[in-house]
């Protein structure tokens, strides 16, 4: 056999194949089959008519949406001044602002708790705040970095053109400055929406009992039931593929860098 | 002006994500066990975090899984950017987008489908690390993918073609000009995967072996444990994780000609210089990468052969692991000392080979929950001998899991039988009166630790008249101030509890003849209305409770944050041995309705054993170990619970109830009739077993410990669900969980 430079790729695909598309395939089997092995609708009509699962749906989606607009308004501001303001594009603090993703997110979790139960006394009191802002908290860095890289490739001249022709700050934010930064901004929110819907760790470890849809995974798995597991998951897949959608509309650069900052 | 608000709001920012971790760096240096009072500087968090053997291993088994992943997936990533830049146009359109599935996927989906996938569908064992890795490498290696092939995009065509004219071979080319070329792009995929390896929760904990702990799963049983030197310890790790990461980051982008330059061509020379050292770190990464490849192979393959090994599963803290202080010496009245200094299943190998003449090696592992149990030996896992609790023992046993105890270990009258001389004639009744399939428990489990279900509480915040219920926990004056546990077998009985309140309290009830049979009836009472009606009680209770919790602080139970806590004997007992060192008293009830009496025992597996009597003969001598009196002390004092174990004619245990509880004032002190444990029902108000005890333990300790006669009389043992309610009852606890969509329209 000859050597041609695509064959290095078999081992990946092969590797991707079997371990991401076939997992996935599995889990769709599982979901629309019962305990004894027969095709059945049962999961998926238990899931969407029971109040309290389609419930649990709701409120993630709360949750997520409330995480998203609270890291948007945080990190916007950031990422904008970290790429336009006095300091130039300086990446010692870009890093510094991004850096907390490279600690363990349940020790931080655990000193934002700390120091939460000091102020709040309760955290049982306020539970829809705590769970968003310790989402927040732990999500922010990954809103910051796509935002940056998208407003650093911002032309300063046609700001400043902009500026000539006459534009008042606000209209150059909103015309201008956001929709061209809409590439950063979309792959920012498919960063935080999704974990926001799904880390149930998050909300375990602030004391808030309330399930999100990856907790009704993890108690489905804890009791060893893989139909209803499987069937959570095909519904987070399936909106998946609906953020993709919508996303890859809004936007052709919709490749998500978590955790990928240019060390 | 303008720049003066921006500097502002970055600091705010700032302040925002790194107040809480400075906030407990700066505790991590004081003896304070909570955030609030900064108590005298201390270096002992650093020293358990160091010393501690658990911490240690669970550091360094965190880093090098981080490596050894973070090797495989940039060796599969990077072969997979250079082979799709070249491949065609479509074909590389559809690998990206398998590619995007992991990134955007949330980690819980995939870490379900990879334990779907290789664990439910084949059957693969988790203690092989195989799913493990598998499972973080594919959400690893896409990063890799993504950060090596922009490196490629910007790369000169020419440059492979111009080694090719040159005269090296393609292979040559692309190790020599391509790889260097890539360098910057591949190292970052390294650091990429290391860090969303160490950070990952989700992937790790549904394909981890049970054994094995990761940073983030160590973190967050930590958190829900009440072990506050293993809290604070974290404390220190997070403090020493941050500053590696704050130096190890800074450094690379200040010191100047950092990574990013590497990738920039200069003179060539320069050339020259980089790319050996290129190349050098290439073969570095690769023998790092053989060597984490051999390191699993040894541990997967180092079974041993010739001595015997015995494979015990116990929950986990729930054996004495000695290593006493000094200062713990339990010395009786009779001169008799008692210490421990090994850990018991060490103390059992040496005493199996001075008595038996054989060489033993135990295999111990611990699990969480029953259910983790279950969850394990269901996944294929293998086990010798396991205690688990009273239901799931009666659930082994239908399912034809366990093998019988040999008559010979019955035989009270061996030298070594220490568990048919020593085992309280009380919990034998239970044991022998308690049946599954028309068979006694007595058969197949040796108890070994007992108690019930109660409330610790607060007495300076709560009403001990309202505690003689348990729709305490429903009571709005302590909204957001009691906890209920987060098992749903425990809450069902609570609700039945409250549910059937009136009737099991009435006359009639109480003084039938069948009263102890009528009252198990309805604990255990499992019919759809029934279920319907504990959900509506358990979701009130729900909103009225601070938390579900596996385990409340019991710093919150001090301050009053948490005034009661429904809470097992034993965990009830180590509770207010915790809070009594902080000098707070704390007490725990029993509710006048009803109580949940539960065992754990030691049960054989068929799977396990495989009919191998030397094993068999094994297990029955640990067993047996266990229940020596001494050792019976010496867990007792360690775990804080009951043993079942009374002793018979050997009145170790009778002592040490006296040790512990004896009053010094005996004028003052009151009668407390513990016959019935020692000796029988028939024996409650005996002379020679009753203790005079300090009237304050009427409510404290000793009550959690050795319940009154009274108290025992209204316990009722929960016997497992079957198959077909178990699936109604689990639905109807996630549903409790679960977010009511009619809270919205209220």
């Amino acid at each position: 056999m000859k050597f041609t430079r695509s064959k290095l790729a078999i081992p990946y695909i092969i590797y991707m194949i079997l371990f991401v598309v076939l997992p996935l395939l599995v889990v769709c089997y599982y979901a629309f089959t019962g305990k004894d092995g027969k095709l059945t609708m049962d999961n998926f009509r238990l899931f969407f008519t029971n109040g309290k699962t389609m419930g649990t749906l709701f409120y993630s989606v709360v949750i997520a949406f409330a995480t998203t607009m609270f890291c948007l308004i945080l990190a916007y501001p950031t990422a904008y001044i970290l790429a336009k303001g006095p300091f130039k594009r300086s990446d010692v603090l870009l890093v510094v602002f991004v850096m907390p993703m490279w600690i363990n997110f349940t020790l931080r979790i655990t000193a934002l708790k700390e120091v939460l139960s000091l102020l709040e006394g309760n955290l049982a009191y306020y539970p829809f705040f705590n769970t968003v802002l310790c989402m927040t908290y732990d999500f922010m860095p990954f809103m910051i970095m796509p935002l940056y890289n998208s407003l650093s490739k911002l032309d300063d001249n046609v700001i400043e053109a902009a500026a000539d022709l006459g534009a008042r700050p606000i209209q150059i934010l909103f015309k201008l400055v956001i929709p061209m930064s809409m590439p950063g901004i979309i792959s920012g929110v498919t960063m935080v929406f999704l974990p926001a819907m799904t880390n149930y760790v998050v909300l375990d470890m602030v004391y808030n009992s309330t399930f999100i849809m990856g907790s009704l995974i993890g108690s489905y798995f804890s009791s060893y039931d893989w139909h209803n597991g499987s069937m959570i998951s095909v519904i987070l897949l399936m909106l998946i593929v609906i953020i993709t959608a919508i996303s890859s509309r809004l936007t052709k650069d919709n490749q998500g860098k978590r955790g990928n900052v240019a060390i | 002006m303008k720049k003066k608000l921006q500097c502002l709001w970055l600091a705010f920012v700032l302040a925002f994500l790194y107040l809480p971790i400075v906030i407990l760096m700066v505790y991590s240096f004081t003896k304070s066990t909570t955030i609030g009072a900064l108590r005298g500087f201390s270096l002992h968090n650093y020293a358990t975090l160091f010393t501690t053997d658990d911490l240690r291993a669970m550091i360094w088994g965190t880093i090098s899984l981080a490596v050894m992943v973070s090797m495989i997936s940039t060796l599969l990533g990077t072969l997979g950017a250079i082979g799709m830049f070249y491949s065609k146009k479509h074909v590389r359109t559809s690998v990206e987008m398998m590619n995007q599935i992991p990134v955007i996927n949330a980690d819980v989906v995939t870490g379900f489908s990879v334990c779907i996938l290789l664990i439910v569908f084949f059957n693969m064992d988790k203690d092989t690390y195989i799913p493990l890795v598998v499972g973080l490498t594919s959400l690893c290696t896409p990063f890799v993918y993504l950060s090596v092939m922009p490196r490629l995009k910007q790369m000169d065509p020419n440059l492979y073609e111009a080694a090719l004219d040159l005269g090296c071979t393609p292979f040559k080319a692309l190790r020599k000009v391509v790889l260097p070329e890539l360098f910057p792009g591949i190292l970052s995929g390294f650091m990429t995967s290391i860090t969303l390896t160490l950070d990952d929760y989700f992937i790790t904990t549904y394909t981890k072996p049970a054994v094995f702990d990761t940073i983030s799963t160590y973190v967050v049983n930590a958190t829900k444990g009440a072990q506050t030197e293993i809290k604070t310890a974290l404390w220190a790790l997070s403090t020493v994780i941050f500053v590696v990461v704050f130096v190890s980051v800074i450094a690379m982008n200040v010191i100047p000609g950092g990574i990013d330059s590497i990738g920039k061509k200069g003179s060539w020379k320069v050339y020259r210089r980089e790319h050996k050292k290129h190349a050098s770190a290439v073969k570095c990464l690769l023998v790092l990468f053989l060597l984490g490849i051999t390191m699993t192979c040894t541990a997967c393959g180092s079974e041993k052969k010739d001595t015997l090994v015995l494979r015990i599963a116990n929950c986990e803290e729930y054996i004495d692991e000695g290593d006493w202080g000094e200062d713990e010496l339990i010395e009786f009245d009779n001169g008799a000392e008692i210490i421990g200094e090994n850990s018991l299943v060490d103390d059992f190998c040496t005493w199996y080979e001075e008595t038996y003449g054989e060489k033993i090696e135990v295999e111990y592992s611990t699990y969480g929950t029953n259910e983790d149990l279950y969850n394990q030996l269901v996944l294929g896992n293998e086990f010798d001998l396991v205690c688990p609790s009273e239901y799931m023992v009666m659930k082994f046993m239908e399912e034809g899991r366990l093998a019988p105890y040999s008559e010979d270990f019955f035989d009270a009258q061996k030298e070594n039988n220490y568990y048919a001389k020593g085992v309280s004639p009380y919990i034998k009744s239970v044991f022998e009166n308690l049946s599954m399939g028309g068979e006694p428990i007595s058969k197949y489990g040796a108890g070994y630790m007992w108690g019930n279900m109660g409330l610790v509480y607060n007495p300076e915040y709560v009403d001990e008249e309202a505690l003689k219920h348990w729709d305490v926990l429903l009571n709005p004056d302590y909204s957001k101030r009691v906890t209920m546990k987060d098992g749903v077998r425990d809450s069902y009985f609570i609700a039945l509890g409250i549910l059937n309140a009136d009737k099991i309290q009435s006359k009639d009830f109480l003084e039938a003849e069948d009263y102890s049979e009528r009252l198990a009836d309805v604990m255990n009472d499992t019919s759809n209305e029934t279920i319907v009606k504990a959900e509506d009680i358990l979701s009130e209770m729900r909103k009225n409770a601070y938390s579900l919790e596996t385990d409340s602080g019991k710093a919150d139970m001090i301050t009053g944050k948490v005034v009661a806590n429904m809470q097992w004997s034993g965990d009830a007992v180590y509770t207010m041995d915790q809070a009594e060192e902080d000098g707070a008293e704390l007490c725990y009830a029993v509710p006048d309705e009803c109580t949940n009496l539960w065992f754990d025992a030691w049960v054989m597996l068929k799977d396990g054993l495989k009919e191998d009597l030397r094993k068999k003969q094994a297990a029955e001598a640990f067993v047996n170990f266990i229940s020596r009196p001494d050792n019976v002390v010496r867990n007792m004092y360690y775990i804080g619970y009951t043993s079942a174990i009374a002793g018979g004619d050997d009145d170790t245990v009778w002592q040490y109830l006296n040790y512990c509880y004896g009053a010094e004032d005996e004028e003052n002190a009151v009668e407390y009739p513990v016959g019935y444990f020692f000796k029988g029902f028939d024996y409650v108000d005996d002379e020679e077993y009753t203790l005079y005890v300090d009237e304050e333990q009427l409510h404290r300790q000793l009550y959690a410990q050795y319940p009154t006669p009274e108290t025992i009389k209204r316990s009722a043992v929960m016997k497992c669900y079957d198959k077909e309610a178990n699936e109604r009852i689990s639905q109807m606890w996630i549903n409790i969980r679960c977010y009511d969509m009619k809270d919205l329209f209220k």
